[in-house]
């Protein structure tokens, strides 16, 4: 099949690839950039678990052709963490128990870091509306909404 | 590979697009334009859609523009639903749409999904139609002999059925500029708060006359209930002239109500559409005269 020659900024890495115009930006950051952070729930863009941010912006990367990224900037959950340092929303994950199976988790931390990229000091309902579209079957949100909370005092102090 | 096989193109221009579909029609080459794909993809994944080109409309700049054009709105097929939530244009001028797109998927559906999209697709259950409907909203389609103009109802035939053609796009839709008298509602019922698929929807528009207590206008539209989206006009002529009580409310959810049966037959159901489309309406007339 014919491919067609994009680039991409993955983590502020650019790559550039040919890829069949039928793949996803899903299956290349699994398949091609070797990325398995990102997980395939649904494949239909219902449950979240895909999501990845382009250009800042929280989007499923199962309902989007990687064609169509053409140019623009990914961020996946490997790009959060600085070498061993965990970014903070990654540590409040962790330190309040918010992931379980973690099968929901890089989608929603990805979710949670666009919310307070946006947002320094979000209430208790924009964090349950901004991860309204990722689906966690564990833990009943209870724990991810506040480890979200938690993330935001974490971010709105300059050091630890 | 979950995907089927198609060729793909990013046309920089709505001409181009037109003419690539042109030209698809002519060889009779199925194509299929690509918006922000949260219909299109799960249908390709599915097989429902079967697409030997795919369009991709979204490096068009003039089609994702929101602008006032003396008394009308101008919203670009491309806009995303997110889009017309934050646009302040669009909720100055036409607030309904917002809260409907605000009602759309989830914030990342929202993100990508675009109001072009919704209302192509056609579905029966789209957010956006009914606001569309309330403010008489007109779509205009660019065709290889130019542009046509329709009006939004004119636009549907049957559930996820167009009179598109094969070689139009739609690039715009024209919102005219409600009298800023009217008081406006939507209403979503479905199985959870996001990521839901409405059972019914509405949107209403009105305007009631407090001194001489009487409804003076009203623009209603029930969703996921009739085949096409249409005015429920039994309901809004009920309305109309009459004081705001409980007895006219009730009159005008039963005609919605009977309307409804009239355009959709009796289905499996109706028996819980019935009541609901009438209490439905009872609430968002009662809340539009609420806000003043």
């Amino acid at each position: 099949m014919n491919r067609i020659p994009i680039t991409l900024l993955v983590n502020g890495e650019p790559y550039s690839l040919a890829v069949p115009p039928n793949k996803t930006l899903l299956e290349v950051l699994r398949d091609d950039l070797e990325l398995m952070g990102t997980r395939e729930g649904c494949g239909v863009g219902a449950c979240g678990a895909c999501t990845v941010l382009i250009d800042g912006v929280p989007a499923r990367s199962c309902l989007t052709l990687a064609v169509d990224v053409q140019g623009l900037s990914i961020t996946t959950i490997e790009g959060l963490a600085e070498g061993d340092e965990l970014h903070p929303v990654q540590e409040a994950f962790v330190e309040r128990h918010a992931i379980q199976c973690g099968y929901c988790s890089s989608g929603m931390i990805l979710t949670a870091k666009a919310l307070l990229d946006k947002k320094k000091r979000p209430t208790k309902d924009e964090i349950k509306r901004a991860i309204s579209g990722n689906i966690c079957r564990c833990t009943g949100y209870a724990k991810i909404e506040d480890a979200i909370a938690t993330a935001a005092k974490k971010l709105a102090t300059p050091s630890k | 590979m979950s995907y089927p096989a198609f060729r793909y193109t990013a046309p920089r221009t709505t001409r181009e697009v037109v003419e690539t579909l042109r030209i698809a029609k002519e060889k009779g080459i199925r194509a299929n334009v690509l918006a922000g794909g949260t219909d299109l993809m799960p249908q390709l994944r599915e097989g429902t859609t079967t697409p030997e080109v795919v369009v991709d409309i979204s490096r068009i700049p003039v089609l994702k523009r929101i602008e006032r054009m003396g008394n009308e709105i101008r919203i670009g097929a491309m806009v995303t639903h997110a889009e017309l939530v934050t646009s302040e244009l669009v909720r100055e001028y036409a607030g309904v749409l917002s809260e409907a797109a605000k009602m759309v998927g989830s914030p990342q559906i929202r993100n990508l999904g675009t109001l072009g999209g919704n209302v192509v697709n056609a579905s029966p259950a789209a957010d956006t139609i009914p606001a569309l409907v309330i403010l008489e909203a007109k779509l205009v389609l660019k065709g290889p002999e130019g542009e046509r103009i329709l009006s939004v109802t004119d636009f549907f035939t049957a559930p996820y059925q167009t009179v598109i053609e094969a070689d139009e796009l739609l690039t715009d839709i024209v919102v005219p500029l409600p009298p800023p008298s009217g008081r406006a509602v939507f209403l979503k019922l479905a199985r959870r708060k996001a990521v839901a698929i409405a059972r019914m929807n509405l949107a209403c528009m009105l305007y009631y006359d407090r001194q001489k207590e009487t409804f003076e206008w009203v623009r209603l539209c029930v969703g996921s209930s009739t085949p096409r989206p249409v005015r429920m006009t039994e309901a809004e002529k009920a309305l109309i002239g009459k004081p705001f009580s409980t007895e006219v409310l009730q009159e005008a959810g039963r005609a919605a109500a009977e309307q409804m049966v009239q355009l959709s037959g009796l289905r499996s159901s109706t028996a819980y559409k019935k009541p609901v489309v009438g209490d439905l309406v009872m609430r968002a007339v009662r809340m539009a005269v609420e806000k003043g």
